[in-house]
């Protein structure tokens, strides 16, 4: 798992990932994950369309980033989840903590509202 | 023609779930099962082999984790076997789903998601041993 971008779109933080999001990719890119988006306090989108398998340890990370983040009074989104990531999405229903769209365009249309 | 199941014992290392993984899809390969199916597969080997390093034995230990793949007509079943503390997984309650992220644990999805992937999930502890048997259903 690798973070192959930290880029500013606007106002918005957005980090562009690769890889296998399970406790191994977790692990690998944890500490600078969470610090490459609550750090800078500001909205965030993750890019998830390079990513080829979230576990449960992705979703722990996932979810303690957007905790932190909230806690700065950020939200962060996610964008761009093949199909089979998706679907552990939704078997997690983290649709209902974390907002989820399809495209980079609509993750960042719903922090703008 | 393929064998009919793969055996692997896992040294309890975090580094040996990808060479499991890898072993286990190269098995399964020549019946050129969906991408669900696999997913499927990679998940509970991935949520089981963890789940057992981080609690089945004490830390630094160097103990295996037995496992066991077989092809049956319409399902893949993965075996596990330990010698760990036992674990039960109808131990574990079910993790509520919040609605509100402040209300989010961020951790404990792995034996739900499990669940959600299997269309069955047996435990038993015997011999001092932890077996724990899964299907994912190939049709």
């Amino acid at each position: 798992m690798e973070i192959v971008a930290a880029e500013l779109l606007g106002q918005v933080t957005c980090v562009r990932l690769q890889g296998r999001l399970d406790a191994a990719g977790a692990d690998a890119i944890g500490t600078r994950f969470t610090a490459a988006i609550v750090s800078a306090g500001r909205n965030a989108v993750v890019d998830l369309s390079g990513v080829s398998f979230v576990a449960s340890m992705g979703l722990r990370l996932l979810i303690s980033t957007a905790r932190g983040l909230q806690l700065k009074g950020a939200t962060l989104a996610l964008f761009g989840a093949p199909p089979l990531v998706q679907e552990v999405f939704e078997q997690a229903a983290l649709d209902q903590i974390i907002p989820i769209a399809a495209t980079e365009q609509q993750a960042l249309a719903r922090l703008a509202s | 023609m393929p064998s009919t199941h793969l055996r692997l014992s896992v040294p309890n290392r975090r580094s040996a779930v990808e060479s499991a993984r890898a072993a286990v899809m190269a098995y399964l390969a020549p019946w050129h099962f969906s991408e669900r199916l696999a997913y499927r597969v990679e998940l509970v080997l991935e949520e089981v082999l963890v789940n057992a390093m981080a609690y089945a034995f004490p830390a630094g230990s160097q103990e295996v984790i037995d496992l066991q793949v077989e092809v049956h007509p319409d399902a893949v079943v993965l075996q596990f076997q330990d010698d760990g503390v036992p674990f039960d997984p109808d131990s574990v309650p079910e993790p509520s789903t919040p609605t509100r992220l402040a209300d989010a644990n961020p951790g404990g999805r792995g034996l739900m998601l499990v669940r959600k992937v299997a269309r069955q999930m047996a435990y038993q502890r015997s011999n001092g041993r932890n077996h724990l048997r899964i299907e994912v259903a190939s049709a």
